[in-house]
């Protein structure tokens, strides 16, 4: 019984402590600033003689990693590999601990404001980690980044900073965002990659009277994937800035500009699988691979069957406005910890450990066409595709993550759902559509207090 | 046989290790839903209080509205399908015709598979390139071709098909129990006095079924106000929001949007609603059944 009434006990702490935990924050956060100007003295010899980078002997306190899995892809968690690769060079202990992500999800504010949390969390950059950061919930990391990461682009720092200059996320690897295609499929019909707007709707069209799907997606239960034709439509039209401020919601969702991106949207609109509210993402990628579809906009995660491997391509979405600056996508992964650890500074080595080319060369090994943060990871250890898409993003001239992580998720829900519904239903959906949206967000907005 | 000495001490504990974990599990974590309910909470910062706002928002969240017109959907048509559905299987195997034990077996295998199977068997003959739409297409009815989970007015009775389909079985094992109760004698004698089968069954079975009746209707209304797991398994409350239930748009409100309060008054009008549906329902038909 006992476990019984800790366990509520817990739940009731997390809420009433809440006051509390901005105190403990900035506790830990003292005592993670005393320990850093005064090394610890090391008590075991064996972990310094290991020759790895590791100053500090952590063989005695064990820092517990907080790491989610999508399921059902049966691979291992990479996370698993790099804590060993870890505690075989430095001695020191990590424990591992991996749930399926929706589990995560859900856990999460727990995670970061319990008492006795994970020390280290794997998430998202972008709004749901800055949130928990301005709050005060997770640890500085800017030692981590002074002393093992000024050689990371600027951009991925400035993900990693809140409002007070502090670094509080420690980048792993992120993706490209792009329209992919099958090379074969585009020479047997003597298709171009389109660079603009008009030439990309005109392939479109092509393609439909040469019996191929022109755009192959899925959005059942995944009608994020909608929304990225958005945000690229949005940002090719408006361009980053008006872009970021409609997410924080400064601009309507009813107005001029978004109704201008509507009427783009709407001439690719007839070109959309019709099934993509019936078939989940991963089914809506199937006409793709089977060369019944031409092109789909997708992140550098799809999966690539092997037989395709050298058979898949992607372009840039296309240009609107030339007077727009490309602006691309790119999510971006990585670790920050709460700053209710027990052992701050053993996360703090670990995350140090984390920035590393060899631990992020774990992470990218087998998840699709994935880059590291880290920029030091040599290029033949990417393949083809994969360099295009970091060249692709090095030359954008801005990077956004994606719309949930750019506003927050209750703001992407009913931008999810309007996106996939145009998708679906078209122009005759508009009105609706457009006013619903408008209407949510601004629920949002007055429950947030704005 | 007897463990216990004393028929009070035998009570107590049976009757109040039950009590217990029903507190410590079901009433405490309801009551503290009803406290979070008046709360602003996004599970890290500070909690506000900010009293019913939670429940006058939800009257004015078109979500909320959608939501509850497809629960109350779920209710009839689920209920009324299953129940039926249920009552006739029941009926059929009852007369012990040839093979009823396979049948009985057949119909009841459902019920050991679980919601989210359920949804995910279904939602792969659902699929555009299902079984479902291939076997409509081989059949040459190429024009019911549909986009089952994918179309707003169709979605939802796909999922509702794939729920009864699994809880009509459950329905008949109740049935089939109280079924087993009916006085023989009292039926024998309504036939000797020229009762047709429908005059029995309306006239002596079906009274005599009540009290498995008032289990059968109970058991629905839950399920029905409490369903999540099969639409959650099977659309995520998609397309565009159109299978919303109160269940799966709670479980979005807290674990997506991190709205613990706003999530908790949704929790609380499902409890409100769940219990008003039983108490009015039991207090109507018990009683007459006790008599």
């Amino acid at each position: 019984m006992s476990l019984v009434i800790k366990k509520r006990g817990t739940t009731i702490n997390s809420g009433k402590a809440a006051g509390a935990i901005a105190l403990l924050s900035s506790l830990s956060l003292l005592a993670g600033c005393a320990t850093a100007t005064t090394p610890e003295t090391p008590t075991s010899s064996a972990a310094n003689n290991s020759g790895s980078a590791s100053a500090l002997d952590c063989s005695a306190e064990t820092v517990s990693i907080q790491t989610w899995n999508v399921g059902a892809s049966g691979a291992e968690d990479p996370m698993n590999a790099v804590a060993e690769n870890y505690i075989a060079a430095t001695g020191n202990l990590v424990e591992v601990n991996s749930v399926n992500v929706e589990v995560f999800r859900s856990q999460l504010p727990t995670y970061v404001s319990s008492n006795n949390p994970p020390d280290g969390l794997k998430w998202l950059a972008g709004s749901t980690s800055r949130g928990f950061a301005e709050e005060g919930l997770l640890l500085d990391v800017s030692d981590v980044w002074s002393e093992h990461m000024a050689d990371f682009p600027a951009g991925l720092k400035a993900l990693s900073t809140d409002s007070t200059g502090k670094q509080y996320f420690i980048p792993t690897n992120y993706y490209w965002w792009a329209v992919f295609y099958r090379p074969s499929v585009f020479e047997e019909n003597g298709y171009s990659v389109p660079t603009t707007w008009d030439d990309f709707v005109g392939l479109a069209q092509q393609m439909e009277s040469d019996g191929l799907t022109p755009i192959a997606i899925g959005t059942s239960g995944a009608e994020w994937v909608a929304t990225a034709w958005f945000d690229y439509l949005n940002l090719r039209i408006n361009g980053a800035q008006f872009h970021r401020e409609l997410l924080e919601g400064k601009h309507s969702f009813n107005g001029p500009e978004v109704r201008e991106v509507f009427e783009k949207f709407a001439e690719i609109q007839p070109y959309f699988d019709p099934n993509s509210a019936g078939q989940e993402w991963q089914a809506g990628l199937q006409p793709l691979y089977n060369k019944q579809a031409g092109m789909t906009l997708m992140g550098g995660f799809l999966p690539i069957p092997e037989e395709m491997a050298n058979d898949i391509d992607f372009f840039a979405f296309p240009t609107i406005d030339p007077s727009i600056p490309r602006v691309e996508e790119a999510p971006t992964d990585g670790f920050f910890a709460s700053a209710n650890t027990d052992s701050p500074e053993c996360t703090k080595e670990f995350f140090a450990y984390l920035a590393t080319a060899e631990a992020q060369l774990k992470f990218i090994e087998n998840s699709g066409a994935q880059i590291a943060a880290n920029p030091s990871v040599p290029d033949d250890y990417y393949s083809e595709l994969t360099r295009k898409g970091r060249d692709h993003l090095a030359g954008a001239a801005d990077i956004t993550q994606f719309y949930d992580r750019d506003s927050s998720q209750e703001f992407a829900t009913p931008a999810n759902a309007a996106n996939a519904r145009f998708i679906a239903q078209g122009e005759a959906a508009l009105e609706e559509i457009l006013s619903e949206w408008q209407a949510a967000a601004e629920r949002v907005l007055a429950e947030q207090g704005n | 046989m007897r463990l216990f000495r004393g028929d009070r001490f035998a009570a107590i504990v049976m009757l109040g290790l039950p009590l217990l974990f029903e507190l410590v599990w079901v009433m405490w974590p309801a009551l503290q839903s009803i406290g979070i309910s008046t709360l602003r909470w996004n599970g890290t910062s500070e909690p506000t209080f900010i009293g019913g706002e939670n429940f006058t928002n939800l009257l004015s969240d078109p979500l909320f509205l959608t939501a509850i017109t497809n629960n109350v959907k779920w209710l009839f048509v689920f209920g009324i399908l299953s129940v039926l559905g249920g009552l006739a299987l029941a009926l059929a195997l009852h007369e012990q015709i040839k093979g009823w034990k396979i049948y009985r077996t057949a119909f009841f295998a459902p019920i050991a598979v679980s919601f989210v199977v359920t949804g995910f068997i279904w939602k792969w003959m659902f699929a555009p390139t299902g079984v479902i739409n291939t076997g409509l297409d081989a059949f040459g009815l190429e024009h019911l071709v549909t986009n089952w989970l994918g179309e707003e007015d169709v979605a939802l009775w796909s999922i509702v098909v794939a729920a009864t389909w699994r809880q009509v079985g459950y329905i008949m094992i109740l049935f089939l129990a109280g079924l087993k109760a009916v006085d023989l004698s009292t039926v024998e004698a309504a036939t000797v006095d020229g009762a047709n089968y429908w005059q029995r069954l309306r006239h002596v079975v079906l009274p005599a079924l009540a009290p498995s009746t008032a289990t059968v209707v109970a058991v629905t209304v839950i399920d029905s106000m409490r369903t999540f797991d099969i639409v959650w398994s099977m659309t995520q409350g998609g397309p565009f929001n159109t299978t919303q239930v109160l269940s799966t748009l709670m479980w979005r409100e807290a674990f997506g949007n991190y709205n613990l309060g706003y999530a908790s008054a949704i929790a609380v009008i499902i409890l409100l609603l769940t219990l008003g549906f039983v108490i009015v329902y039991l207090l109507r038909a018990i009683p007459k059944d006790t008599k």
